[in-house]
């Protein structure tokens, strides 16, 4: 893991002998095997991270649309599955299209880009960052053992059950290990001059998106540390069989689902304002409005085994109505930015806006589940709908960030065409994924996961959402395709002309992030030209 | 600054950058990490607590059964208190000798911080051990099967014994940086930090301690 740690430094930095030294053996990074295996750079760490959740992505969106097929009847097990893989196949994907993609595609997107944005030389604790992906890689490989033993939630091998918990806690861990190391980052490592407020939206978002994290996903934790010793022991304090499911459903559900979402409202103000070439208006507003989407997103006190009947309690039902506000302030400081501009339509623009859109959506529909009456959606497909469509825009996000960074992420422009088409294609799939989910939810088709037998007549409904869920998985491979893209020996550091200091690197960037000291930042925007509002003193 | 080169320097590997102006005062990275852990590791003793005193609730404010009034330990299992106070006192006591040797290494006193850094471990080790002597003693059978509050009482105690051998490493690690010379008067940073999971330790303790030994 330290294949890539400096020496010592020299015993008399300053002197002329240890300064000739370094000259004459300048160190030069690990490349090949060990600079993958060894390294404890973020960008390596970060790229390791994107490329693991993208495959386990695969596999999840895979298995989402299997379970999918087997369930066109209402009913499942009774079609391409047997009675025993299905429900296994449901909860894998549910569980790993958060755990194993989303969330650490997103940490290793900010792994990346992070520290480049505050104008860090590393990431705060590089070795941690290591670790926590090599964790985070044990993790996921057993708990797809677990899975492929007839393990998981419910599942028929009592060892293999007990693997799924133990695997599941370290991919939590980490998960958690990472979130420390960009949050404090952000906390910890800006430059001189870039106060808290002059952070970009991105870097902000991470930043609440990895606290909101440490701040539920522990409980997640002692969940499971519960389930393996009770399961463990036998001694029947979670319900066995399929219904166990519900203690570790709650992670991709509402309220805690908009927690993989945060960073869709950073993306898009970052991508808006550098797609219209001008400054950001009212960030207090788009800060503040991030940071309570945010806290909307902490829903650990939805935990099942505490809290059997959260879905009922005024919290919830305020949290659910208050989280489109939120999402409708940044889609109203991103009108304003691009009023203010002339804006490109970007890869990073059309995906931000299509993500941050559809996350307007995925609120509004989780916005109607308080209703009772005249509305009962809880535990039906309205409820799936409503976490599809928070996952497909975190998806679009991503998406986005990666074409957006390409150059930093990759080393290499993607292709912009793909970058614009697969955004599209997702949403399309989101919304061709979610509406029949909804309507049959209306209808009263209970969840996947969810108790209760399965309505006549919906058999259309559900073909349509496969296909919705193919057209997602397309949409994701177009993307992967677009960003292999092609590498040009004169790569432009900056090819959207930024104005925030990941920009002001080469790309890909230099070891040490930046060849020399940061320059003292004084305002958001540090590579835009100065204004009377800039700190001019401080330059 | 936008030059691209092969090569790197060893500023890279600093935790903090070394070009950071004399005049900003951002937090230390070691501390700001550590308490953003501290708060995932409360948030997580906070939902084990939780989980145990909703289902305590539940029991023993539930139906009789065999017309007797329910209990949350089931006969045979006894939680002595003496171990657990004794475990409690060395843990605070522990705290003591955790701040003395932050003090020590205030003062560059390299003999009285090893002297407090190893008693604080002993502290540390002593209360695995009274806590282990408590396992014993307490008849709360695990294997082959337990109840509620045998379940949730190993799941608690356990994991805040997990966080005791955590914090130990964590203290052990910094002894040895702080004896190697690396911390002093010049830089407490890592003894710092230590000292504060240690008294999050102890706090966390303090909560079990009530929540599960005294109150049952």
């Amino acid at each position: 893991m330290t294949a890539t740690q400096a020496p010592p430094a020299p015993a008399a930095s300053g002197t002329a002998d240890s300064t000739a030294a370094s000259e004459v053996r300048p160190l030069v990074a690990p490349t090949g095997l060990a600079g993958i295996l060894g390294s404890s750079d973020h960008k390596v760490v970060g790229r390791l991270y994107i490329g693991a959740a993208l495959l386990l992505g695969l596999a999840s969106g895979v298995t989402g649309i299997l379970g999918g097929i087997d369930r066109i009847d209402g009913t499942l097990g009774n079609t391409i599955l047997d009675g025993e893989t299905a429900p296994q196949v449901v909860t894998f994907h549910a569980t790993s299209a958060t755990l194993l993609f989303i969330l650490p595609a997103l940490l290793g997107l900010a792994m990346v880009v992070v520290p480049l944005q505050v104008g860090a030389r590393t990431i705060a604790f590089p070795r941690a960052a290591a670790a926590s992906f090599w964790t985070f890689l044990v993790g996921a490989g057993l708990t797809i053992t677990a899975y492929a033993i007839n393990g998981g939630p419910g599942g028929g091998r009592s060892d293999a059950v007990d693997l799924w918990a133990a695997s599941t806690g370290l991919v939590i861990v980490g998960l958690l290990l990472g979130s420390v190391c960009v949050a404090t980052t952000v906390l910890a490592l800006r430059p001189e001059g870039m106060r808290l407020e002059r952070v970009p939206m991105f870097a902000w978002s991470l930043l609440c998106t990895t606290v909101i994290w440490l701040l539920t996903l522990p409980v997640m934790l002692a969940v499971l540390v519960v389930l393996f010793i009770d399961h463990r022991n036998g001694a029947g304090f979670f319900p066995t069989g399929p219904d166990m499911y519900d203690q570790v459903a709650w992670l991709g559900r509402q309220p805690q689902v908009y927690a993989a979402a945060i960073p869709v409202l950073g993306l898009v103000l970052d991508g808006a304002a550098t797609a219209s070439r001008t400054r950001l208006p009212n960030r207090g507003a788009a800060m503040g409005a991030i940071g309570a989407f945010a806290v909307l997103g902490i829903g650990a006190f939805a935990l099942t085994a505490i809290s059997p009947d959260v879905a009922q309690q005024p919290v919830t039902k305020g949290m659910a109505l208050l989280a489109p506000l939120p999402v409708l302030a940044v889609l109203g400081l991103v009108g304003l930015t691009l009023k203010g501009g002339k804006p490109a339509p970007t890869s990073g623009l059309v995906g931000g806006v299509l993500a941050t859109l559809i996350l307007l959506v995925a609120t509004l529909v989780g916005a109607a589940t308080p209703f009772q009456g005249a509305l009962e959606l809880a535990d039906t497909q309205w409820v799936t709908a409503q976490s599809h469509l928070t996952l497909v825009a975190a998806t679009i996000a991503l998406v986005a960030g990666l074409y957006h960074w390409s150059t930093k992420v990759l080393g290499r422009a993607a292709s912009e065409a793909a970058g614009r088409t697969a955004p599209l294609v997702l949403a399309l799939g989101a919304l061709v994924l979610a509406g029949p989910e909804a309507v049959s939810g209306l209808t009263g088709d209970r969840a996947a996961d969810g108790p209760g037998e399965a309505l006549a007549g919906i058999e259309s409904l559900n073909g349509v959402a496969v296909a919705g869920a193919g057209l997602v998985l397309l949409g994701g491979l177009l993307a992967v395709v677009g960003l292999v893209g092609r590498r040009r020996s004169d790569e432009p550091a900056d090819p959207w002309g930024g104005q925030t200091l990941e920009w002001a690197t080469a790309s890909p960037p230099t070891f040490a992030n930046f060849d020399g000291p940061v320059p003292a930042v004084t305002s958001p925007e540090p590579l835009l030209a100065e204004t009377p509002d800039d700190d001019g003193e401080d330059a | 600054m936008s030059t691209a080169t092969a090569t790197h320097d060893e500023a890279a590997y600093d935790l903090v950058p070394e070009d950071l102006g004399p005049g900003v005062a951002r937090p230390r990275v070691l501390l700001v990490g550590t308490a953003l852990a501290g708060a995932g590791i409360i948030v997580f003793f906070a939902a084990l607590l939780g989980l145990y005193l909703r289902v305590r609730h539940g029991v023993i404010t539930g139906p009789a059964v065999d017309g007797e009034a329910p209990v949350w330990f089931a006969d045979g299992q006894v939680i002595p208190l003496t171990p657990a106070n004794v475990a409690m006192a060395t843990m605070l006591l522990s705290c003591v000798s955790m701040q003395w040797a932050v003090d020590s290494v205030k003062r560059d006193d390299r003999r009285g911080s090893f002297f407090a850094l190893a008693m604080t471990v002993l502290f540390g080790g002593a209360v695995i051990n009274a806590t282990s002597f408590l396992y014993t003693q307490s008849g709360v059978a695990l294997s082959g099967g337990t109840n509620d509050a045998g379940l949730l009482f190993y799941a608690v105690t356990g994991s805040h014994l997990a966080l005791i051998v955590g914090a130990l490493l964590f203290v052990v690690i910094m002894t040895v940086r702080t004896l190697g010379g690396e911390h002093g008067s010049h830089d407490r940073e890592g003894i710092v930090a230590a000292s504060l999971i240690w008294y999050l330790t102890t706090g966390i303790m303090l909560a079990v301690w009530y929540a599960v030994y005294v109150t049952k």
